[in-house]
């Protein structure tokens, strides 16, 4: 049985949080302890879903939470490298045309980068 | 031919429309078409092809904007009307809508038109919580147990020329649901599996499954997305393991989910959420957009979800 494992990385005004695996309700739980700590330092949050093999509608939720959470601070919530046959709950649920996506992450740094300096960080 | 056009419209929420032939049939959904357009109520005709033909002459001439919804593009689950019904009436924020719906056709297999009779009486519910009208045609050489349980799920009816009010009306649409017929038992040769917080496990036995059904690989996604959904619902609804049988038959793979816990909102997985709202309840209605048939039997027993995928 392959282990879902995640990962954070502040990268710039970015925090990176990584996900192995498959995202359900059984692992969700530690996307939403990862987002939680990364908002203690950020409000710039990255999601890179391009390892992530499997996502149900109880991950969408925590994904949901912590975006609502992060704009209610002015932060954001985008995702980067989703891959509709293994996210595709993300279309299916409408999710995916109110979040913001990005093919890849180095498109999405850059992307969070220059937001955040015309924003005058 | 010109139908019964001076046909009283009923002024009630939920109402059946047996009707003779398409003629009648026209008729009667032109007469509740043009009452909802004199009330400046907007109009969805949910209905397979055919049938939307048959009705667009009368309604072009009707007057006002009508949606229409084809049902065969939507795909053939009963479920996925009532989500239809209750969206639009969400989009209108508030305001009374009315809407006409054929989900029992004479064609459909009995397990799809016990479904969509189960539908109905979740339509019932819909229809008093919401300010929504709805009409259901139903032809009249529909099987007898279907008009009948038709006639307890509406308020009014029309038939034999005339809309009165049904003297079998339940008043409670949950009280169709011990009528159900119960589920045929899964075949001795069906795979089964315990599961309990062993979600990668479940999707691996659905996939291979699924595969070796010969489905494609989009409906593997599909039906592996589903099951997960279910199986999921019962680690948040249940306070114990559950079982999932998968079999074949020549035209479907089936997937049943089987746990303790019962539903608490019949309706349930019949309204897509905001997919900007961060609360959980997402999964049934997930697995009745992807699945070709949803049958569902809940109760103080426990919860059988038994989902079917065309191969």
């Amino acid at each position: 049985v392959e282990e879902t494992w995640l990962s954070a990385e502040s990268r710039g005004d970015s925090m990176v949080v990584t996900i192995h695996g498959d995202l359900d309700i059984v692992t969700s739980p530690q996307l939403d302890d990862c987002l939680t700590r990364a908002q203690g330092t950020h409000n710039r949050v990255i999601l890179d879903l391009s390892d992530v093999d499997f996502l149900d509608t109880s991950a969408l939720a925590v994904i949901v939470g912590h975006w609502k959470k992060l704009e209610a601070a002015g932060g954001t919530l985008a995702l980067a490298g989703a891959r509709y046959r293994y996210t595709k709950t993300l279309w299916i649920t409408g999710l995916a045309d109110k979040l913001t996506l990005y093919e890849t992450l180095d498109e999405g740094l850059a992307a969070q980068a220059k937001a955040a300096r015309s924003a005058g960080r | 031919v010109k139908g019964p056009p001076e046909l009283p419209v009923p002024a009630v929420g939920h109402a059946a429309l047996i009707y003779l032939d398409r003629a009648e049939f026209a008729a009667a959904i032109r007469g509740f078409v043009q009452a909802g357009e004199e009330t400046g109520e907007a109009v969805l005709v949910a209905a397979r092809t055919d049938c939307l033909q048959a009705l667009q002459a009368g309604l072009d001439g009707a007057g006002g904007p009508v949606t229409t919804a084809d049902l065969a593009a939507a795909g053939a689950n009963p479920g996925r009307v009532l989500g239809m019904i209750r969206q639009f009436a969400a989009d209108h924020d508030g305001k009374q809508v009315r809407c006409v719906q054929e989900l029992a056709w004479r064609s459909r297999p009995a397990n799809e038109l016990s479904e969509a009779m189960r539908q109905e009486a979740l339509i019932d519910m819909a229809v008093s919580a919401a300010p929504l009208t709805v009409l259901c045609a139903y032809d009249a050489q529909l099987g007898t147990s279907v008009l009948e349980a038709a006639r307890r799920s509406h308020s009014a009816v029309f038939e034999n020329g005339r809309w009165q009010s049904s003297p079998s009306y339940d008043g409670s649409s949950i009280a169709l649901w011990p009528d159900l017929p119960s589920l045929p038992v899964p075949p001795a040769g069906a795979a089964t599996l315990g599961y309990w917080r062993n979600q990668s496990e479940v999707r691996t036995f659905a996939a291979d499954h699924a595969r070796a059904a010969g489905l494609p690989a989009d409906r593997v996604t599909d039906l592996v997305i589903a099951v997960g959904e279910l199986t999921a619902n019962t680690l948040a609804h249940a306070t114990g393991p559950g079982t999932l049988t998968i079999w074949t038959t020549d035209a479907e793979i089936i997937c049943q989910v089987q746990d303790s816990g019962q539903m608490a909102d019949p309706l349930a997985g019949t309204l897509r959420a905001d997919p900007a709202s961060p609360r959980h309840g997402r999964g049934l209605w997930v697995v009745n957009q992807i699945c070709d048939l949803v049958e569902v039997r809940t109760g103080p027993d426990g919860t059988t979800v038994r989902l079917h995928m065309r191969r």
